[in-house]
């Protein structure tokens, strides 16, 4: 707090000094002493906020949580489901992430962590809902855009994506069978998932009481690229719980999608010291004058 | 600078301990043998309900529809009096009238099917109903017991016409044994069928299962 005081406190001498030296400029330039005054306490303040909300690409790296919702969604290639309307089985998302930033703002995002995938399909009676619960491992790579003399940085992210199903429960209903719940397993999907994310997201780096904070909102699509059905359901092997004449084996491809909205909260570490060693050249610079 | 190749060095490892954690979790899905498979349009019977030799020979006696547009035929029907058409086992005689209940057909052409002949209704059972425009084909596996005697079997039976205003036109009936476990022999063999219509040429809507 007290640094921030000196701080504006400098800002607002170094614009007294400037306002000095812009009254001692010639009668016949155009800039009255008011504007003058504006425009150097502004940039004063822009000055103080810039100490406040420090610049993101000054850190090297940062870790934090992401938290978020997946809508899951599901997608039958198959023509016999067209008549099958999707809707989305909300998941939560909840995962940890390192960022390795380079100075030309782009990132490398590992990140691991739940996701809860699946996706709701209907079709007159019949509904059927599935949600898996699924260990989700990325590697995102992220290009942020600089705003100048602002905190903010849009970005843009893909991710190849890796999900691990480890549960999860399906919910089927339909006329003669009434409810149908259990739990999800290895006969109801396949284990393992690969997909590619592409989103977008702004970044605010914020100072809370001295402790410098990344906060990051982002949105995107997830696209699977594995089949789903399994061995059993597309053979009928198992226990077929809705055994009726117009239940068929699993026909084509069942792909995972998922519309996410995160939130994410990190923090920087690693200050980039290329920063430092401008800063140096700078002093010297000023000393030898 | 330190930091920097700490990280680098530290973050493979990292890596690899979270691959080789997501493989062991792998391991965390359970067992089971429970599926649900989704229903889709029908638009003939199954071979898994008539074998296409069973359709065949049924199509020589009476009309199979095909389609995903049946008429709605939810009602009670009267097959009287009651005529044999083909019997595969060359067997002829006289038969006892009866009655159809269709009911409960809802968008994806399932049905509650029950019908009574002289005193014996038998279970409502799922029934599947096939066709387009005014023509259709219902089709239903039926499992029946004989406790007194012994026997179990069962049959597939399958309906075909012309839904009118008054009832089913051009009806035909066709029951088709699919197994049986009888020790006399009392019952027809399987894969046998007959096939049967309305001597009136239509059966008529009625309002009650019972006479």
């Amino acid at each position: 707090m007290k640094k921030r005081v000196l701080t504006l406190l400098a800002a607002t001498l170094l614009g007294t000094t400037a306002l000095h030296a812009q009254v001692q400029q010639p009668a016949n330039d155009t800039i009255s002493p008011t504007d003058t005054l504006q425009t150097v306490q502004t940039d004063s303040l822009h000055a103080a906020i810039d100490d406040t909300v420090y610049r993101l690409k000054d850190y090297k790296f940062a870790a934090g949580l992401k938290f978020g919702f997946n809508g899951g969604l599901v997608r039958l290639t198959d023509e016999s489901y067209d008549m099958y309307k999707r809707g989305l089985a909300p998941g939560a998302i909840i995962r940890g992430y390192f960022q390795w930033r380079t100075a030309f703002g782009l990132s490398l995002v590992p990140e691991v962590g739940y996701v809860g995938r699946g996706g709701l399909l209907t079709w007159e009676d019949v509904s059927c809902k599935q949600l898996v619960h699924c260990l989700d491992v990325r590697l995102a790579v992220r290009y942020n855009f600089d705003i100048k003399d602002k905190g903010l940085s849009p970005y843009v992210v893909v991710a190849p994506v890796w999900n691990v199903a480890l549960g999860g429960k399906v919910d089927y209903s339909d006329d003669l069978s009434g409810d149908i719940n259990f739990k999800m397993t290895d006969k109801n999907i396949r284990t393992h998932d690969f997909g590619l994310f592409a989103g977008a997201g702004i970044e605010f780096p914020v100072t809370i009481k001295e402790t410098k904070l990344n906060i990051s909102a982002e949105a995107g699509y997830c696209w699977g690229f594995m089949n789903s059905f399994t061995d059993t359901e597309q053979n009928a092997t198992g226990n077929v719980l809705n055994q009726y004449y117009d239940s068929r084996p699993a026909a084509g491809k069942r792909l995972a999608r998922g519309l996410e909205i995160s939130i994410s909260i990190g923090m920087p570490f690693g200050k980039r010291e290329k920063q430092n060693t401008i800063k140096e050249e700078t002093k010297c610079e000023e000393e030898q004058k | 600078m330190v930091k920097h190749s700490q990280t680098t060095r530290c973050l493979p490892w990292l890596l690899s301990c979270i691959a080789f954690a997501a493989v062991l979790m792998a391991g965390c899905m359970k067992e089971g043998e429970d599926i649900i498979l989704l229903p889709v349009q029908n638009d003939r019977i199954p071979t898994s309900v008539l074998s296409p030799a069973e359709q065949d020979s049924l199509s020589q006696y009476m009309e199979i529809n095909e389609g995903c547009t049946p008429p709605n035929i939810v009602g009670i029907y009267e097959v009287s009096p009651v005529e044999l058409i083909h019997s595969s086992e060359g067997d002829y005689g006289n038969f006892y009238d009866f009655r159809l209940h269709v009911k409960s057909q809802n968008g994806r052409n399932l049905s509650v099917y029950s019908e009574t002949q002289n005193t014996v209704t038998s279970e409502s059972g799922e029934a599947y109903v096939i066709g387009s425009d005014d023509r259709f084909t219902l089709y239903t596996i039926e499992k029946s017991v004989n406790t007194t005697e012994g026997w179990s079997w069962e049959t597939t039976t399958i309906v075909s016409g012309r839904k009118t205003a008054e009832g089913i036109a051009d009806i035909r009936y066709a029951i088709v044994m699919r197994n049986k476990q009888d020790d006399d022999g009392h019952l027809v063999a399987p894969d046998s069928f007959r096939v049967f219509t309305d001597g009136d040429g239509i059966a008529s809507v009625t309002t009650e299962m019972s006479r």
